[in-house]
């Protein structure tokens, strides 16, 4: 009797869960893998032409959609290890003496409470207008100039913004980690005289692996996965120097309206998102300690 | 997109619509014209004399006095089509058969660096990267406000950026004259976009949606929302404006004239301006490649979105 109100429980729960996601996660995933094997172009009516793997074979000769995968790797994983530090080191201050801690946690989570696509038009403006009249002013043109302008500082300016919004996000998380460690086996290391960076490699980031793998894995994948602040910063300029794969992926499908061809850039997109993280938490599964 | 469009060529006043407007597919008007639309250079009429400005050599040499005179010559904004959507709409437009020379380009039997129209459309781009401010720091709203606020002479706009000088005491002139790329004297004008009825929709659907054109372009109450509170350019020949801005007012004059060219950039692959063209453009304008490398690569823009 008892089983069966649990399994009540359970299913109020976790059904209305289950059907969203299958309704808008698992069917449209399903049809999309079908529809990576057509020629189309979005129109219902419009002839659907199966190629069979051709969508898939073309995307390796794709330059622009390569390089948009490079421009990716090298934002993930400058961004991954920005948004880690910082948000670590953020945690680490704020769950220690320090006086404002509860003003400076509420102040390092507000950025991830702004959306991505007004942030990226925030910053925008700071990166554009903001430094540009700085220079001006203050004659520093070699640094203060119009960022997004340039190559390659615009692709460190998508990684600010990145790690702007992600770090206080990841802070949290952090926070959680370090609050859960028991107050004895720290006092028990004081005891025996570790230092602050004993305690800290020793004790602490052992104990904190669990929200190590769950930082590393949302941030990964998130940065992976990052539009919003790139449609609105740089749209993909100049010259597509930060155009990244979701940017790129959108423009294949929205703008130039080939909709099997940009489906299965989605679908090795998936692939490979999921191999990279699934690897990373399994190794950093490994290391989390029992207690 | 031709499966979707119901053939509207029963409605009573389609024999009214000015010549070339409505959308026609295999004889049928399938899109009745919205309004008609103009660009070329929005001008200051107190800072450029107009009848000086009608070749490549006054072109440069209004942009050199201006500069000397402290004001920007000329303006472009950081968006896709104001930034390279519409002005390179002007050498297509100059070219005898447009369609025709488009096939060729995304064949790869023509290329932009060999002809002439477009080579001089090269050297203009250089004019103006050396002379002007980069366009890729300026927005839309820096461009009109800076414009009605006498910084800029001039700026390549529409008829449809007057709405954005409301907001400014405008104490000048306005005025609309041509790019001049080889020596071209008209103005880009066209219509924007079409009312169509979804022909898949139910047939009671189908008439309400006709019944709504009918009452737009025939009643009193529609007619006065088209021309008077839309400002709207009339596209129907039973229609007047009594009260055009001064920049459609440039276009309809240019219009009744017979001095407009068209709009060829709407037959060009889809989606390009965004995705192919933006991206050249901010090439040439954060480095210094030639008007002719610009031209190569845009040339095989095309050839690569026709695909």
């Amino acid at each position: 009797m008892k089983k069966r109100r649990d399994l009540g429980w359970y299913a109020l729960f976790v059904l209305p869960l289950v059907f969203i996601f299958t309704t808008v996660v698992i069917i449209p995933f399903i049809i999309g893998i079908g529809y990576s094997f057509i020629s189309w172009d979005g129109m219902p009516l419009n002839e659907k032409t199966f190629v069979g793997f051709e969508n898939y074979t073309r995307l390796f000769a794709d330059a622009r959609f390569l390089t948009s995968a490079g421009h990716t790797v090298l934002f993930t994983i400058f961004s991954v290890l920005l948004i880690n530090v910082l948000g670590l080191s953020f945690a680490l201050a704020v769950t220690g003496k320090l006086r404002v801690r509860n003003a400076a946690r509420t102040m390092l989570f507000m950025p991830y409470l702004i959306g991505g696509l007004i942030l990226g038009y925030i910053w925008k403006f700071i990166f554009t207008d903001v430094f540009k009249s700085i220079g001006e002013m203050t004659g520093l043109t070699k640094v203060f100039f119009s960022w997004l302008l340039n190559p390659r500082y615009a692709l460190v300016a998508m990684i600010i913004v990145a790690t702007w919004q992600m770090a206080g996000y990841i802070m949290i998380i952090y926070i959680n980690g370090i609050q859960a460690m028991p107050e004895d086996i720290l006092e028990a290391s004081k005891v025996d005289g570790a230092n602050f960076w004993q305690t800290l490699l020793r004790i602490k980031f052992p104990l904190i692996m669990p929200s190590f793998t769950i930082c590393l894995f949302l941030t990964l994948s998130n940065c992976f996965k990052i539009f919003d602040v790139n449609f609105s910063l740089t749209g993909g300029g100049p010259n597509n120097a930060t155009e990244m794969m979701a940017m790129n992926i959108y423009n294949e499908i929205f703008s130039l309206s080939n909709y099997g061809y940009g489906q299965a850039k989605a679908i090795m997109f998936f692939i490979a998102v999921a191999i990279i993280t699934l690897i990373q938490v399994s190794i950093t599964k490994k290391k989390e300690v029992e207690m | 997109m031709k499966a979707y469009l119901a053939d509207l060529s029963d409605l009573s006043f389609v024999g009214d619509i000015s010549a070339n407007m409505a959308n026609e597919i295999d004889g049928k008007v399938v899109g009745i014209p919205y309004t008609m639309e103009g660009f070329g250079l929005v001008y200051n009429k107190s800072l450029i004399d107009a009848s000086k400005v009608n070749n490549y050599d006054t072109f440069v040499q209004m942009l050199k006095n201006q500069k000397a005179a402290g004001i920007n010559g000329f303006s472009l904004s950081q968006e896709s089509y104001f930034l390279i959507g519409h002005i390179l709409n002007t050498p297509f437009a100059l070219q005898a058969d447009a369609q025709d020379y488009i096939n060729k380009l995304v064949a790869g039997e023509v290329t932009m660096q060999d002809t002439p129209e477009f080579v001089e459309f090269g050297k203009f781009m250089e004019a103006i990267r050396e002379n002007t401010s980069n366009p890729l720091e300026v927005n839309y709203d820096t461009e009109t406000g800076d414009f009605a606020t006498g910084k800029n002479a001039s700026i390549h706009q529409g008829n449809w950026c007057y709405g954005m000088f409301a907001d400014y005491d405008v104490n000048f002139e306005m005025g609309m004259m041509p790019l001049p790329i080889s020596g071209n004297d008209k103005i880009a004008a066209s219509v924007p976009t079409c009312w169509y009825v979804n022909s898949q929709a139910k047939p009671e659907e189908i008439q309400a949606g006709k019944d709504f054109l009918n009452w737009l372009y025939t009643s009193e109450t529609g007619k006065k929302y088209l021309m008077e509170e839309f400002g709207f350019i009339p596209v129907l020949t039973t229609m007047t404006s009594p009260k055009l801005d001064p920049l459609s007012q440039a276009v309809s004059e240019y219009a009744a004239a017979g001095k407009t060219i068209s709009w060829p950039m709407s037959k060009w692959p889809a989606g390009i301006v965004d995705v192919y063209l933006v991206p050249i453009a901010q090439e040439f304008f954060t480095t210094d490649m030639t008007g002719t490398e610009f031209l190569t690569k845009l040339s095989d823009a095309f050839v690569q979105a026709g695909k």
